[in-house]
């Protein structure tokens, strides 16, 4: 019975030193309300043996979904979704030690939304985010016991916080309706599809598009009430076959922009559609890639790709979360440039920051946008790397040794942890060399290796899109071996010559790419954009683009590489069709 | 990753139909031998409609697959079956009066059954010696477009037979292997019995559903949960599906089938004061949406599950116990699911991992020799509730028909795939999956049947009796479950679990006191001998089992029953308290100090 009496006066204390300046605006959006007014609430739980709350977040994510997928002219799915999810960050304890930021057993924790009535009812909002944060603040009051119990005889003085303080921005962003016509886009699906069906060379063909409005709204108790609208919309093309001696071989071409308005006119697409047709047969007749050791030019999309797979996730600074045995910490990896800020760490001709608040970069579309973070912490510009130089990394609210604040990167959420993560990444050159220096310089130093050509890539597969096979899947793993950082397999490859000759090889691994071989990159001029689903979880589902990813891009000019190694395909493994197409047949 | 290697068989009901309207009490009957009425329909469908494009568009490509895969390939390919299921299902959920989620899809899948060798020995027989490994239990499993476009279906078609026939290949080669190294098992029968072929055509159906119509009804009725005041999660739900399905073999079958389901689904869950999880939930099984029950039929429902949640949450707790139980209609029809129905499955009979409590037991006495079971399909209502187990083709393109299980005690036969087992080899029409699974033999609708019954208020006399006889200080009686498992794998222990909701304890003055948190468990040779007495008073189960192949929909109808001796274990209780705060409200809100601090 001590603490009754004392309890009720912190309540009153709380009560009246709320944080909350009530805007107008925000009054007349009932989601919001019904998470600003459970949050004081939350603040009053309690049971005998733990603190009550420090700090309640709530993120509802609405999203409004399309997809449609069709093949050879045909509808295979079409679905319209809509769907309200709550995510609540309750921390107890106090910012330097608390609930969060500590993974016992699990590889890493994550996140498990709630999900919400998506009409705007508010009693039966407050209702559900009531029950929720009751079962939020069980859980965290359970994880700080265990925490405690791990770390006990571990902590330092020297120990970084678990929760940085930031000040309280709120953003109240418009809610634009975004009307669609989906019986129109139904039927350019249809008819782009359409394409692959005189193509009885081409296996397999999709055309899926995508358009997705996520409305994010935040309240906490610091005070911040926010709310942003974002469209993503996307078209992929893909198309499979096998070469005659059985490898499977596939391409693609993907698009996203801001509103479906945006994507490419349907003529265009149409010409994209048979110029992934024509280029599939073209390396299906393709000789196969000898083993190589040497400089590799990505240019277009590789290269942006080439960013996502071997140096995004050095660029991110949310530390992996604490434990009580060391092994689990190694296992989960760090970045390597975690000590490194002020060093060079790339080529002294890169430039790379990241800007969650552009629509376009170089005239190219960017998809990765957002007003606010995963913490409600306002996006902003950073600056990561200059003149080859470390400035600093992405970083959450998760603080980490001399990087004590967020720079509004938090992402993930659902069902994946929330840690930092690209939004729009903007890798460029201060001079840069121009296509025909850059395979000058290519063909130079590959002379230099023994070779009289040198290798281009120009497009990486993207998995996510393309979908993964057992093939797939073993070449994979093969790459693994040996290597950190995987590279997905090169799609569209060429064999360069002298006088710029080019020609298509397929099959082929890339050997990994160690954040040591940036160092020496050689960037050129001509930027691409690579827009793709990101996740804030490490290990294989990372690398696939996740589930419930976020939307990124990624814009990158030509990068040279001095030495890359290429595996040569294995002729084993691959069986040829055994019933000829019956497409063909006719 | 996903992992198989228990193989549990889990068995899981989300509720029960037709608790009051498949009741029905005939106590004019008296104890003597009196075959107990129970007013079956059979569908009337005769399967002479029209086939669909794309029954022509498979049977194209299954011709030009055979030619290939029969001759000219090596090992040679001796059996193709395709099914194709068109599924529209469309959703309304609502929670507190406020729409969850509302949504319609539409999906045409394919699966397939390629089999290389021989209907003796062909590549889809289990390794012996191995664990089952994922892609054992997967078929090949391929999305397909929505129209009749022949070349785009064709197309798909034939990539997924090529990956099949490539698989089969290699998984033939390894069967063989396997079989000349191990020692010859005592079952010998064949890989794939030999059927007849069939040609039924019914007429497919299309959804037809005005969701906006239907979403401020289940509005209304999501409303009425609120009136349980403590913390909880409450929702209601209609499901609407029909599920078209074309089948085409290389035996000459050809099918078209069609089946509508809906459902009402009413839930609500909440915490006892010291963390124990209470739910309850019931559902209601519908013809069409043109016959929905009375509103009044509906809310009087929903009133109930509210009122059982809160008798619910003033009960005590179960101590465990082992003594004489009634164990009515819906309860024991679960029961008999699990410790039966699983167990009679005949590809349980032959694989050498199972258990095989039955598998050498035919023409034994297994049970009571007043009881009959039987699995029939072809039953589309009984006493007048549909139910839910109802299919009149399987996934193998064989006719459903009654299995009879048990007559008189005795055993007398398995519900039966194409995978023959000892002493049978042909189908009774019992392999089903859900799509992208591989069939086996499952249950559809399992009938519990007595020779002898007695009116129910004799059988609690008889409970009483039985209570004084071994000396305890009462009896129980089971009225709704939840749901349940049984376990069949040599590895794991040949038992089985009821998860009770409403249980009653019944005492010698006729006195009945509802507890909370108690399971039914037990061993399934010994419980099938201790019925006592059957009433006859008869009730429906309609739920969805899961299994191997995937989640079927199934019923199992049973009279109450009285058992000579049950053990019930104390459940797992959750540590969790309830609700810490008071539910949100207006008048809460001014006066914040009247909260409780726990």
């Amino acid at each position: 019975m001590i603490g009754k009496r004392w309890c009720i006066l912190v309540l009153v204390f709380l009560l009246a030193g709320w944080p909350f300046e009530v805007q107008a605006d925000s009054e007349d959006d009932v989601v919001l309300r019904a998470m600003k007014d459970e949050l004081p609430r939350a603040m009053r739980l309690k049971l005998r043996s733990v603190e009550a709350p420090y700090y309640v977040g709530y993120r509802v994510t609405d999203a409004d979904t399309l997809s449609i997928e069709a093949s050879l002219g045909s509808v295979i799915a079409s679905d319209q979704d809509r769907s309200r999810w709550l995510n609540i960050s309750l921390r107890v304890g106090d910012p330097s030690f608390d609930n969060t930021n500590f993974s016992e057993r699990s590889y890493m924790s994550r996140v498990r939304p709630e999900r919400l009535p998506v009409e705007d009812d508010y009693d039966a909002l407050r209702w559900e985010i009531w029950l929720a944060s009751d079962d939020a603040y069980k859980e965290a009051a359970e994880k700080l016991e265990k925490k405690r119990a791990a770390l006990a005889g571990k902590r330092k003085s020297s120990d970084v916080a678990d929760f940085s303080k930031e000040t309280p921005k709120s953003i109240l962003g418009d809610l634009p309706e975004n009307a669609l016509d989906r019986a129109e886009w139904k039927s350019r699906a249809k008819r782009i599809s359409a394409v692959f069906a005189n193509r009885p060379e081409i296996h397999e063909s999709s055309v899926t598009i995508s358009v997705v409005t996520t409305t994010q709204r935040f309240a906490s108790t610091e005070g911040t009430l926010s709310r942003d609208r974002r469209t993503v919309a996307r078209i992929d093309i893909v198309a499979k076959t096998k070469a005659s001696d059985g490898m499977s071989i596939k391409h693609f071409a993907s698009f996203s922009a801001a509103k479906a308005s945006d994507l490419p006119p349907e003529i265009e697409l149409l010409k994209v559609a048979k110029k992934v047709a024509d280029e599939l047969t073209e390396i299906r007749d393709a000789p196969i890639v000898e083993g190589y050791m040497g400089p590799i030019l990505f240019e277009g999309r590789a290269a942006a790709q080439i960013v996502q797979s071997s140096l995004s996730g050095h660029l991110l600074g949310t530390p992996p979360p604490k434990s009580g045995r060391d092994s689990y910490s190694r296992m989960r990896g760090d970045t390597e440039l975690g000590d490194k800020v002020g060093r060079r760490v790339l080529a002294t001709d890169l430039r790379i920051a990241d800007d969650p608040r552009i629509g376009t970069a170089a005239g190219l579309p960017l998809v990765g946008g957002f007003a606010f973070d995963a913490e409600g912490v306002p996006a902003q510009p950073v600056a990561l790397i200059d003149g080859g130089k470390l400035v600093t990394l992405l970083m959450s609210r998760t603080p980490r040794k001399d990087l004590d604040k967020s720079n509004g990167h938090a992402r993930g959420g659902n069902y994946s942890p929330i840690r930092a993560q690209i939004a729009n990444l903007i890798v460029s050159a201060h001079r840069g060399q121009s296509k025909k220096q850059l395979e000058g310089t290519l063909l130079k130093e590959a002379a230099k290796e023994g070779y009289d050509y040198a290798l281009v890539v120009a497009l990486l597969d993207n998995p996510s899109v393309t979908g993964m096979d057992r093939e797939d899947r073993m070449a994979m793993m093969m790459a693994a071996r040996g290597g950190d950082a995987l590279s997905p397999p090169p799609l569209v490859m060429y064999k360069i010559r002298k006088g710029g000759k080019r020609k298509l090889v397929r099959g082929g691994l890339l050997g990994s790419i160690r954040l040591r071989a940036w160092r020496d990159v050689i960037p050129g001029k001509n930027a691409a954009v690579h827009s793709f689903s990101v996740s804030t979880e490490d290990g294989p589902f990372g690398m696939m683009g996740g589930r419930g990813g976020d939307p990124a891009s990624i814009v990158a000019p030509e990068l040279l590489f001095p030495e890359v190694e290429v595996k040569a395909a294995s002729s084993d493994g691959h069986s040829s069709h055994v019933i000829p197409s019956p497409l063909k047949a006719e | 990753m996903r992992t198989i290697r228990v193989m549990a068989v889990a068995a899981t009901f989300f509720a029960c139909g037709g608790a009051q309207s498949g009741k029905s009490h005939t106590s004019s009957q008296s104890a003597e031998e009196s075959p107990l009425e129970l007013s079956i329909e059979r569908s009337e469908a005769k399967g002479d409609a029209t086939p669909a494009p794309v029954i022509s568009v498979m049977a194209k490509e299954l011709d030009r697959s055979m030619a290939v895969l029969s001759q000219k390939a090596k090992p040679t390919t001796y059996f193709i079956g395709y099914q194709v299921t068109e599924r529209q299902s469309a959703r309304v959920k609502a929670s507190r009066g406020a729409l969850v989620s509302s949504g319609e899809h539409r999906r045409r899948t394919l699966d397939l059954d390629l089999r290389v060798g021989s209907y003796r020995l062909d590549n889809t027989r289990p390794l012996r010696g191995r664990r089952p490994s994922f892609r054992s239990r997967w078929g090949a499993y391929t999305s397909l477009p929505l129209d009749d476009n022949e070349s785009a279906l064709r197309s798909a078609i034939w990539l997924a037979t090529d990956n099949a026939y490539r698989s089969a290949y290699a998984d033939f080669i390894e069967v063989k292997a396997n079989t000349s190294v191990k020692v010859e098992t005592d079952d010998t029968s064949a890989d794939f019995s030999r059927e007849e072929q069939t040609e039924y055509y019914e007429s497919p159906q299309i959804l037809s559903i005005d969701r906006t119509a239907w979403e401020p009804k289940i509005k209304s009725y999501s409303s009425m949960l609120k009136r349980y005041p403590r913390g909880n999660s409450s929702s209601v739900r209609l499901t609407a599906d029909v599920v078209n399905r074309y089948l085409v073999n290389s035996e000459g079958t050809r099918i078209q089938v069609s089946r509508a389901y809906y459902r009402l689904w009413f839930y609500i869950s909440t915490n006892a004061a010291d963390g124990m999880v209470l739910t309850r939930n019931e559902s209601m099984e519908l013809a069409s949406l043109d016959e929905f029950p009375s509103d009044a039929e509906v809310r009087a429902k929903i009133d109930q599950v509210v009122d059982d949640l809160m008798a619910l949450n003033k009960a005590p707790v179960a101590d465990p116990y082992v003594g004489p139980a009634i164990i009515e209609g819906e309860a024991a029809g679960v029961l008999f699911h699990e410790i039966f129905g699983h167990r009679v499955e005949g590809h349980r009979q032959k694989d050498v991992e199972e258990g095989q409590t039955f598998a050498k037991k035919v023409g034994e006495e297994v049970m009571a020799p007043f009881i009959d079971v039987y699995d029939d399909p072809t039953i589309r209502a009984l006493r007048g509730t549909l139910l839910n187990g109802h299919y009149q083709v399987d996934d193998e393109g064989v006719r459903s028909s009654r299995a009879d299980l048990v007559q008189a005690g005795k055993l007398r036969g398995f519900l039966l795939s194409r995978s023959p087992t000892r002493g049978f080899d042909r189908s009774n029409g019992h392999g089903r999956r859900q799509a992208g699974l591989k069939v086996v033999a499952r249950q559809g609708n399992l009938v519990v049947h007595p020779r002898k019954t007695v009116p129910p208020a004799e059988l609690t006399k008889q409970l009483l009796a039985e209570v004084k006889r071994q000396g305890l200080p009462y009896g129980l009686r089971f009225t709704k479950v939840r749901g349940g498992f049984t376990t069949t794998r040599r590895r794991s222990a040949q038992a089985f679990r009821v998860m009770p909701v409403m249980v009653y304890r019944v005492y010698p003055d006729g006195r009945e006191e509802l507890m909370r948190g108690s399971n039914l468990e037990g061993t399934p040779l010994t419980s099938l001998t201790k019925i006592l007495a059957a009433s006859d008073d008869v009730e429906v189960f309609n739920g969805y089992c899961g299994a191997e192949s995937g989640r079927v929909p199934v019923s199992a109808t049973s009279p109450s029953i009285l058992m000579e001796q049950v053990e019930i274990a104390k459940a797992a209780k959750e540590q969790d308290r309830p609700s810490i705060l008071q539910p949100p409200s207006s008048s809460f809100e001014n006066a914040p100090g009247a909260e409780v601090i726990r």
